[in-house]
């Protein structure tokens, strides 16, 4: 079974260059503090371009407002450290409590389409902002494709299918529970936000036909 | 362009989040992506496959194949390259479903991936992450201010069993211990694992063989040990000799996996071993089934002792010139042959160290003599005609005390049963004790250990290929202590983790609310005299400042843990962890220093029964921030000498048991690393290797792409030849006749030191256990087959294949006495405390008793309160293990040393409310 796509409002050259860096962002402000002072960055951003309404210059102001030691010591409170482990793990397969095969997919989907992590993010390679980083680099690819941006949608639409919105939803009520009243938890609802309206948008871009012959 | 991800984070934050990866469509320009199941297309590879195993104190030394692929390990697999040494079952392939899962577990939320800083109370789970270099200055300024204003003694530096078995990792603890003057608390007797009994007996605590040598026994006792779920990797010996014809008996009061595999299973009630081992003593004299010859010459059954003062007949009671000169301790047998009164040989010349000069020149070859085992004779003595006997006549009559009739009524076992087991093991040639170390961890596992030992004397085993007690060894280990010492000598300071505790988590205070004033004082007073006498060495005068744990989830296992974690932890004014996982101890530390886990470490196994050196590798880099111990310990180092220099500390004046040493913390690096010669855990592993005796000379890569090596001097199944790393005292006082490390120069069953007649304990005997009364319950503990010690008893998958959570077995009357069915969680309380578990009702438990498998971390029970709760046992330091000035009997680390005891205590339960 193969799968077609009618990309009619998909507009790539467009869209593309926002969602990538919608998707930057997110990912550098799910990075960890202690290895990149993360909220350094431009806030120019025009989130205009997309192609559904979202916007989350709020939440970008009040990270800018923060002391870094106070982002870095939020973001391990939640994140990284706890007597029984983090209370919110930031590695799908450590919130998700180890399924199997779960990282493999990963692998998988990093290896089919090129992209490679750095030694010393190996072992992380289930870290949230890794997996946004993957997106971004996605949605790159489409943008550069000239033949079969096709793979990229759909490589695009099946990894947020399968791992970003399998746990970003959860991770988000998680936090809402901790309530630990801190920007993570505010980023981590946006993001939930932002993943739900960029995948409806995924599914009505992309048509999806059964053909025979796969 | 090839973007690496902190490029990406960099570069997308300083270009306003551009598309960092432009050019990135090459990969699927030959593979169009259509469906997620083109990405399993492609057949998995591995990036390489690195030997290795698990650094835990399992005792397995597994040789494992770990897969790896794109930095991430992500199973393993047994390597079962073992040679068949000999006529015996091979060693591999071993490995068990813990190690299978590791690949798992080391990516696991209980990982420490970072250095921590508590920020919240001590236990609370408030942290903050901090940089290496903050955490090991704070801990540096700590550590000079204790050593300076006070003394070094007062820092302790505990092992764990996780961290001893690591060469390469205990080493570098070991130096830096003995460069800063830190005290060493061991864990051997921490733990409750050291023979007490065996060293009285034998001077050695190192008796064990291979694992192999149970396939050479005739008559294997598996005593209060469960080898089927605790020793996977190896229990296939005992069902491989039990094929060929050997009797495997299974004595436990629980029935166990291993007790369903073998011929016979015995269940005492708990506690009453050494009754029951007495008592087939006692039918082997009256049936006259034991080898004399044997017992004549490598035994002191012969040896004459006065019935007035219950002491030897030494050289000193029969002339001047022996008043005099005390330290020949010679002593008398009578000799058949001429009737008359004889030195037995292999005695006298016993100065310190006790017995060595003996082994040197002496011998135990009777010769002429015909040492009688029967018999009282009169003898003229400085104080006059006086009764001598032998050991012998007097065991022969403590042993009336314990015929089956009486024995069955101590211990359940029926009287039948006691013979027809001391008939087989008798007629065994050779017959084996292999037993657990809960058989140190009773009050008087001591005694038990002596009876034992007696069993297998009176049969003639010990010593013999398939024979002998078979609880510890251990390498000689010259490559490690060398490597400690290097350079600087031996200058450090090694206690056992009892005394630390005794002297320092008031545990006079608990023994008088758990059993009273007068054992309390009674047993203060002996542990005082001790220390007063020099018997045993005390660092505490200063109090202990700081405690640092590495590889030692103490909080967890000690006795009383959670009046310890309140007593010992408070005082302590700085606590620092080194751990791969969090735990209790890390969770109530205020610095924890992230340590890398097996597969991320290069380091060396050797291990007592497995006769393979083998090799950890560095398969991936640590997780996260973490270390392993040598670079752990060389970032304190280095802090150490930074900040003293930093700070213009001058050398201290040190001194250490009589010697004054010279501590200039500046210099701990320089000392720490050699001079700039040692830089990481492969170069240590390389020296331990090159400084070994016994291990083949092989340049760490050559190790590491073989996974692992036998170790020389493995002729059979024995430790047998000097050639072996391994310890062969006690087959060398059997087949070359040398004295053994005893006073008395001989397998010694009578000890007539002044505290062990004062408690009736100058041959082996039976003593009640304790218990607390008005609880009638005694609750059992042994290790899991689904965790070593805490580790991997939270993994979820292994947790699966359990009950999902803690849970004590409980017998069915004693259940329904209590209106509890299988499931309940019931309440498990003494006056020490309580906790709540699943119970698990079993007919295999004896009514009257309570069992449950440990390691289980509190944080896994209700209110965080796990087992030791209820066990109030920590101060319960016999005072017969801490005595001294008697040849062998006094302080020897890691041989004789007073154990912590777990056992001596009752309970009760109910529903859980």
């Amino acid at each position: 079974m193969e799968r077609a796509v009618i990309s009619i409002k998909r507009d790539a050259e467009v869209t593309s260059p926002t969602r990538a860096a919608a998707y930057a962002l997110f990912s550098q402000l799910m990075a960890s503090p202690h290895e990149i002072k993360s909220f350094n960055i431009k806030t120019e951003i025009s989130f205009e371009c997309l192609p559904y309404d979202f916007d989350i210059k709020d939440i970008l102001d009040q990270c800018l407002a923060i002391d870094d030691a106070d982002l870095k010591q939020q973001y391990s409170a939640l994140f990284e450290v706890g007597d029984e482990g983090p209370p919110a793990p930031i590695r799908e397969d450590l919130f998700l409590a180890q399924p199997a095969k779960l990282r493999e997919d990963l692998v998988r989907f990093y290896e089919y389409f090129g992209y490679q992590l750095n030694e010393e993010f190996q072992w992380q390679m289930d870290h949230l902002s890794i997996e946004l980083e993957f997106m971004h680099f996605l949605i790159a690819g489409e943008f550069g494709a000239d033949d079969d941006k096709l793979s990229f949608q759909l490589g695009q639409f099946d990894f947020i299918e399968k791992h970003l919105n399998n746990w970003v939803p959860q991770l988000s009520e998680k936090l809402i529970i901790l309530d630990h009243g801190d920007i993570y938890t505010k980023i981590v609802i946006e993001l939930s936000k932002f993943l739900l309206h960029d995948f409806n948008w995924q599914k009505e871009s992309i048509s999806q036909i059964d053909v025979a012959g796969g | 362009m090839k973007i690496n991800r902190r490029n990406f984070l960099k570069g997308s934050a300083s270009t306003g989040l551009i598309l960092q990866y432009s050019l990135s469509n090459e990969a699927v320009a030959e593979n169009p992506y259509r469906g997620f199941e083109d990405l399993y297309r492609k057949k998995w590879t591995w990036d390489r496959v690195v030997r290795g195993t698990h650094g835990t104190n399992c005792a397995g030394t597994c040789a494992f194949n770990v897969y790896v692929k794109d930095g991430v390990v992500w199973r393993e697999e047994q390597q079962g390259q073992y040679e068949q040494l000999g006529d015996v079952p091979d060693f591999g392939p071993r490995g068990c479903q813990k190690g299978m899962r590791h690949h798992k577990y080391m990516y696991g939320k209980q990982r420490i991936l970072y250095p921590l800083k508590r920020v919240g109370d001590r236990g609370e789970g408030k942290w903050e992450r901090i940089s290496w270099e903050q955490a090991t200055t704070e801990i540096a300024d700590k550590f000079l201010d204790y050593a300076t204003e006070y003394s070094p003694e007062c820092i302790s530096y505990g092992s764990g069993t996780q961290m001893s078995n690591k060469l390469a990792s205990y080493a570098s603890l070991l130096r830096l211990a003995n460069i800063t003057g830190i005290t060493v608390p061991e864990f051997f007797s921490g733990v409750g694992d050291l023979p007490t009994g065996s060293y009285m007996t034998l001077g050695q605590v190192y008796t064990g063989d291979t694992f192999a040598s149970v396939y050479k026994s005739k008559c294997v006792m598996i005593w209060m040990s469960n080898p089927a779920a605790t020793r996977i990797p190896d229990a296939h010996f005992f069902w491989e000799a039990k094929y060929n014809g050997t009797q495997v008996i299974a004595v436990s009061p629980e029935f166990t996996p291993t007790a369903m595999h073998s011929n016979l299973w015995l269940n005492p009630k708990p506690g009453t071993d050494a009754a029951l081992a007495m008592s087939m003593v006692q039918v082997m004299l009256k049936e006259q089934l034991y080898k004399a010859n044997y017992i004549q010459e490598q035994t002191d059954l012969p040896l004459l002792v006065r019935t007035d003062t219950k002491e030897f007949l030494r050289r000193e009671d029969l002339s001047l010139y022996g008043l005099l000169a005390v330290a020949d301790n010679v002593y008398y047998m009578w000799d058949q042959t001429t009737n008359s009164m004889v030195q037995a040989p292999g005695t006298g010349r016993a100065d310190k160290p006790f017995g060595r000069d003996r082994r040197k020149y002496g011998s135990l070859e009777l010769g002429d003599i015909k040492p009688t085992l029967e018999g009282r004779w009169l003898i003229d003595t400085l104080d006059g005609e006086v009764e001598v006997t032998t050991v012998f006549e007097l065991l022969k009559e403590e042993c009336e005390n314990y015929t089956p009739k009486k024995a069955s009524e101590i211990t359940g076992v029926s009287p039948d049963v006691i013979e027809k087991t001391a008939r087989v093991f008798a007629d065994a040639e050779p017959g084996m004790i292999y037993a657990g170390y809960a058989s140190c961890k009773w009050l008087h596992g001591d005694l038990l250990q002596r009876a034992m030992l007696l069993m297998l004397a009176l049969t003639g085993s010990t010593g013999k290929e398939g024979g002998g007690l078979q609880i510890a060894n251990s390498p000689n280990a010259r490559g490690i202590t060398q490597f400690g010492f290097s350079d600087v000598g031996p200058a450090f300071r090694l206690i056992s983790s009892t005394t630390w505790d005794y002297d320092h988590a008031d545990m006079k205070e608990l023994n008088q609310k758990i059993y009273g004033n007068e054992l309390a004082e009674k047993f203060d007073r002996y542990y005082k005299k001790s220390i007063e006498e020099d018997w045993f060495p005390d660092y505490s005068q200063n109090g202990w400042k700081m405690g640092i744990f590495a590889g030692n989830n103490g909080a967890n296992w000690r006795a009383t843990g959670s009046t310890w974690r309140k007593t010992a932890f408070e005082e302590l004014e700085t606590i620092v962890s080194l751990a791969p996982d969090m735990g209790v101890t890390p969770l109530f530390s205020d610095y924890v220093l992230p340590i890398a886990h097996h597969y991320e470490r290069n380091d060396l196994m050797l291990q007592s029964r497995v006769p393979y050196l083998q090799v950890l590798n560095e398969a991936v880099p640590p997780l996260g921030e973490s270390v392993d111990d040598w670079e752990a310990n060389r970032r304190i180092a280095e802090a150490i000498s930074r900040r003293a220099k930093e700070r213009g500390i001058k050398p201290i004046q040190d001194a250490v048991d009589g010697r004054t040493i010279r501590r200039d913390y500046a210099k701990t690096l320089e000392l720490y690393t050699m001079g700039g010669r040692v830089n990481n855990s492969k170069d240590v592993a390389q020296f331990i290797i090159n400084a070994s005796h016994g291990v083949p000379k092989i340049s760490f890569e050559e190790l590491s792409q073989r996974g692992m090596v036998k170790v020389e001097g493995v002729e059979n199944t024995m430790w047998d030849t000097d050639e072996s790393p391994y310890h062969n005292e006690i087959v060398k006082s059997v087949n070359k006749k040398l004295p053994y490390e005893t006073f008395t120069g001989r397998q010694q069953f009578y000890i007539d030191h002044e505290w062990f007649i004062e408690f009736g304990e100058t041959l082996p005997t039976f003593k009640e256990p304790l218990e607390i009364e008005g609880y009638p319950m005694r609750m059992m503990m042994g290790h899991a087959r689904h965790g070593i010690h805490s580790m991997w008893r939270d993994d979820s998958l292994l947790l699966s294949l359990q009950r999902g959570e803690p849970d004590i077995y409980v017998n069915p009357d004693d259940a329904t006495q209590r209106g509890v069915t299988d499931g309940d969680l019931i309440r498990v309380y003494n006056t020490a405390g309580e906790f709540s578990a699943m119970a698990h009702v079993s007919s295999g438990i004896q009514p009257g008793m309570l069992f449950m498998y440990h390691g289980w971390d509190p944080k896994m029970f209700k209110d965080d309160k796990n087992f030791s709760e209820v066990i109030p046992t920590g101060g319960l330091i016999k005072p017969t293990s801490m005595a001294g000035d008697y040849g062998h009997l006094g302080y020897q680390p890691l041989a004789f040393a007073p154990n912590q005891t777990y056992k001596d205590f009752t309970c009760d339960f109910e529903k859980s409310a």
